[in-house]
């Protein structure tokens, strides 16, 4: 029912919510992560998260949907496999983050560099437009 | 290409600035209206609602426009209804003024003189206090209503209305017919300026420069043979107040301590003669020492007035200055009075009710050339009185201290015994305990908030002498009893005063001056009107507030729930005021407190925690913070400060919560953009991981703000909702959302995932912000198509 007013709004609790999601350790990775690229764009080397990708083998991370990993941190992508393209290095709980130089191009609607070049839309936008 | 057209960036008309100062009136005025009014709609929503709260209104006085203190303390009253409400639960709030008592009578009396007062029946100036009264209410109302406090303010309750006035009075049977209401000579505070009986309450101390003096009293030869002396021999006696020196009747004496007798002759207490001697008030050394109960009913003499000076052993007599030898005058104070009780003494009062002496200074020959005394004001007297001490006056200083003064003429008052009425708070009658007692029992089990609340009313409780009620003025409800010519009685017979309350019902309480005692007796009452006479006095207006739960929760005449109620709210000089005089009128008549809950707020001061005054420049007014940054600021600084001490308020504390206000604003009209094409929420078990954790996090910030609200810990509550939006929900949440918002297809999972969370969130958000922040969350709901 729509409410015409405040005074029809009542206060009820949110229900019990399952989350296995561990929030300190997310946000330490998260902070670690923020003061290295915080360094990186103080020294104009980037201007923008998502031009990196994130390196890791934590099974936190791996737990995790790669969009909702990749959101986590604003990167374009996390991957597993080490790449070239070194420009930092953190940890977290003994498991250790690398961040990378992103290889692929921006997608020129999202930003996101995951187009294979940069007059080309990226597989998400392009199903958004047009799927 | 342009890429942007097909983004799905957040949409929504809700304004980002409140421009509150301008808006505000508009929707507050339809809250109040008759077709919306926003209590009614209130009222029946929670008609069916399991629990209740009722908040029962202290009254404030009308008089003057409103200050600051008053709109914290509606403010705080709003909020905390309204938690109650959006928390589900059905409330009530009947908002009251408190009409009776001297300011509005000293102001009808300014405004028309004293002489032409003095020459108007009763019921006129009676009337012309009602019209000051009602004129005061509506604009106070209006103020009220300006901070967009909600109640009903069509049926307000008013300690004058007819009615009101019948109930007060049946509340005072009530007392009388509990064997509680006694009537003494007795010494009270006595404002001369107001020619009226005090309240403990209605007192306050200021700094007054007063004598200090040290008096010979010599003693009688009965008094010199029990001390084996023949020799003459003087008691010396320390007093600030030299008019009282012609009622003197006695001498204290510690019954603990060694008194000495001195080689010049001076009698004074042991532990105080190296001090007296370098005081220079006496000179010689010890050459008797004695305890003081071989004097004990022997005489002085007093030296103005060659009376008779008893000499008396009192538990009251310390040795932290003075003599050891006190001054005692029963008409002039409480120990005299209570030690003179014991000994028998005469209860000389000499003193008239505009504080001059009066008749009986001849009559008793108080002090010589008499008739020169008469009708001169006792605080003009001193220094005559000094000089007829003469050669007995030992010593004579000026010295500054604290002293009671009158709180509405902010004269020095004095004490002063007459006839007066009181509640009886010792006295254990027809097998009930005493009202202390009782008092004491149903205040354990009240709720304070904070707890420190017990602790200042119960020793108040366990302290107070007897409440005096009596007030010698015209503006009040009439202590509307007939006593028996013949024998001096007051009679209380249920018949007789019910019959009266049903006349002041229709009459209202001036019938009492208007009406002839014949006609104010019921038929057939067995007493002959001829020999009755009326007690003219009123109640003291304390009496008055001390009855509201009676005539407001017990009545029908208003819809304000039931009694006892659930809280009395008010700053924590309540305390000594109508929590005490609530309680006192409410378990003398029922034996129940009339509340289950006592919330109590600070004082607001500037940001250097002065208070505020005009000389000062500090004063902060309502209307201007309503018209400069809107009353949503104010009402946000209520919920955000630690109301329980005194609360800051000043230009710059009002910006910062501005900052705030503008922080939430930005907040909500982010969630309301995102989620603005949401057409249904998603189940929280099919959400996403990221959206599964804010819900997670904010269940448990909002768990732990309702758990604070709940406790009315308003300022810890926000402080937890502030640092959520700021570090969770903007720091993080928001933004990591913000690609698969704005990116991903309009009815992509993800996308409606995020959505319905922050749907969720802005929803739960809203319902706890809108007992403080009811207008902003009213306009949201405008703006809000799902919620």
């Amino acid at each position: 029912m729509k409410k015409e007013s405040v005074f029809d709004v009542v206060y009820s609790a949110l229900p019990m919510i399952e989350s296995n999601f561990d929030e300190a350790y997310m946000v330490e990775a998260r902070e670690k992560f923020f003061e290295i690229v915080d360094n990186l764009k103080k020294e104009k080397v980037i201007k923008s998260t998502l031009e990196l990708v994130l390196q890791t083998k934590s099974p936190k991370i791996s737990a995790l949907e790669k969009v909702d990993a990749e959101d986590w941190f604003t990167v374009s992508k996390v991957i597993e496999h080490d790449e070239a393209g070194e420009m930092g290095v953190f940890e977290v709980a003994g498991d250790s983050f690398k961040i990378l130089k992103a290889s692929k191009c921006k997608c020129p609607r999202c930003w996101k560099y995951r187009s294979k070049s940069e007059e080309e839309l990226c597989h998400r936008c392009n199903e958004a437009l047009h799927g | 290409m342009d890429y942007k057209e097909t983004l799905l960036l957040p949409q929504t008309d809700f304004p980002m600035r409140g421009n509150l100062p301008q808006n505000e009136p508009a929707r507050y005025a339809k809250w109040f209206s008759k077709e919306k009014s926003a209590y009614a709609r209130m009222i029946q929503n929670r008609e069916n609602a399991p629990q209740s709260f009722i908040l029962h209104d202290g009254p404030p006085y009308a008089n003057g426009h409103i200050h600051i203190g008053h709109a914290l303390n509606k403010i705080l009253k709003d909020v905390i209804i309204k938690t109650h409400y959006f928390f589900g639960e059905k409330v009530r709030y009947v908002p009251g003024w408190d009409c009776h008592g001297l300011p509005i009578e000293q102001q009808v009396e300014k405004n028309l003189g004293k002489e032409k007062k003095d020459a108007l029946p009763k019921s006129k100036i009676r009337e012309l206090c009602r019209e000051h009264a009602r004129k005061f209410i509506d604009i106070q109302r209006e103020e009220f209503k300006s901070l967009g406090v909600i109640g009903d303010w069509d049926n307000p309750y008013m300690t004058m209305k007819f009615k009101f006035e019948a109930d007060i009075y049946r509340a005072l049977c009530g007392v009388a017919d509990k064997g509680l209401l006694i009537e003494r000579s007795k010494p009270v505070y006595w404002s001369w300026a107001a020619r009226s009986a005090l309240a403990e309450a209605e007192v306050e101390y200021e700094d007054k420069e007063d004598y200090s003096i040290f008096v010979a009293f010599a003693l009688g030869d009965e008094a010199k043979a029990k001390l084996e002396i023949s020799s003459d021999a003087s008691v010396i006696i320390w007093t600030t107040t030299p008019w009282t020196l012609p009622a003197n009747v006695g001498i204290s004496f510690s019954p603990d301590e060694n008194y000495v007798l001195t080689s010049d002759g001076y009698i004074v207490a042991e532990p105080l003669h190296v001090k007296l001697l370098e005081q220079g008030v006496i000179a010689g050394e010890v050459v008797k020492t004695f305890k003081a109960s071989v004097l004990e009913n022997s005489f002085a003499i007093n030296p103005l007035n060659g009376r008779k000076s008893q000499l008396i052993l009192g538990s009251h007599v310390t040795m932290d200055g003075g003599s050891g030898c006190v001054h005692t005058a029963p008409g002039h104070g409480d120990d005299d009075y209570k030690v003179g009780l014991r000994y028998g003494l005469e209860v000389v009062m000499p003193v008239d009710e505009r504080g001059c002496y009066d008749e009986t200074i001849t009559r008793l020959g108080l002090l010589p050339n008499p008739e020169s005394f008469v009708g001169e004001h006792i605080f003009k007297c001193n220094e005559r009185i000094l000089e007829l001490l003469g050669k007995n006056l030992l010593k004579c200083s000026k010295f500054t201290h604290s002293y009671p003064f009158c709180w509405r003429t902010h004269q020095p008052i004095i004490y002063r015994a007459t006839k007066q009425w009181f509640v009886a708070m010792d006295e254990a009658v027809d097998g009930r305990e005493s009202l202390r007692k009782m008092a004491m029992e149903e205040l354990g089990k009240v709720r304070f908030y904070p707890k420190s609340g017990i602790n200042r009313l119960g020793s108040m409780i366990e302290n107070r002498p007897d409440w005096c009620i009596s007030r010698q003025r015209d503006w009040g409800v009439p202590i509307a009893f007939f006593r028996d010519k013949t024998t001096g009685k007051p009679i209380f017979d249920t018949k007789v005063v019910e019959h009266i309350a049903t006349i002041f019902e229709e009459k209202g309480a001036d019938a009492w001056w208007d009406l002839e005692i014949a006609e104010l007796l019921v038929e057939n009452s067995g007493y002959n009107a001829e020999n009755l006479e009326k007690v003219m006095d009123i109640l003291d207006v304390w009496f008055d507030s001390g009855s509201t739960w009676k005539a407001v929760l017990e009545s029908s005449e208003y819809d304000s729930g039931s009694y006892p109620a659930t809280m009395y709210l008010e700053g924590s000089d309540q305390h000594r005021g109508w929590f005490q005089s609530s309680l006192l009128v409410s378990t003398a008549n029922n034996g129940i407190a009339p509340y289950s809950k006592i919330l109590t707020h600070g004082f607001t001061v500037d940001e250097k925690g002065e208070k505020m005054s005009k000389s000062k420049g500090n004063v902060v007014a309502p209307s201007d913070v309503a018209k400069q940054y809107g009353v949503e600021i104010l009402r946000l600084w209520v919920g955000t400060s630690e109301y329980t001490t005194d609360l800051k308020i000043s230009d710059n504390i009002l910006k910062q919560i501005s900052e705030q206000y503008r922080k939430i604003r930005n907040t909500f009209r982010f969630l309301l953009a995102n989620v603005n094409d949401l057409e249904t929420v998603m189940p929280i078990s099919q959400m996403g991981a990221l959206d599964q954790w804010i819900l997670a996090h904010a269940k448990g910030v909002f768990d732990e703000v309702e758990g604070y609200f709940r406790e009315y810990e308003f300022s810890k509550g926000f402080a937890l909702l502030n640092h959520f939006i700021a570090v969770e929900l903007s720091g993080i949440y928001l933004d990591i959302s913000k690609d698969r918002l704005y990116c991903n297809a309009k009815h992509d999972p993800l996308r409606l995932s995020a959505q319905s969370a922050m749907a969720l969130i802005a929803e739960k958000l809203m319902a706890l912000m809108a007992p403080t922040l009811t207008y902003t969350i009213d306009e949201m709901m405008e703006y809000a198509l799902l919620f």
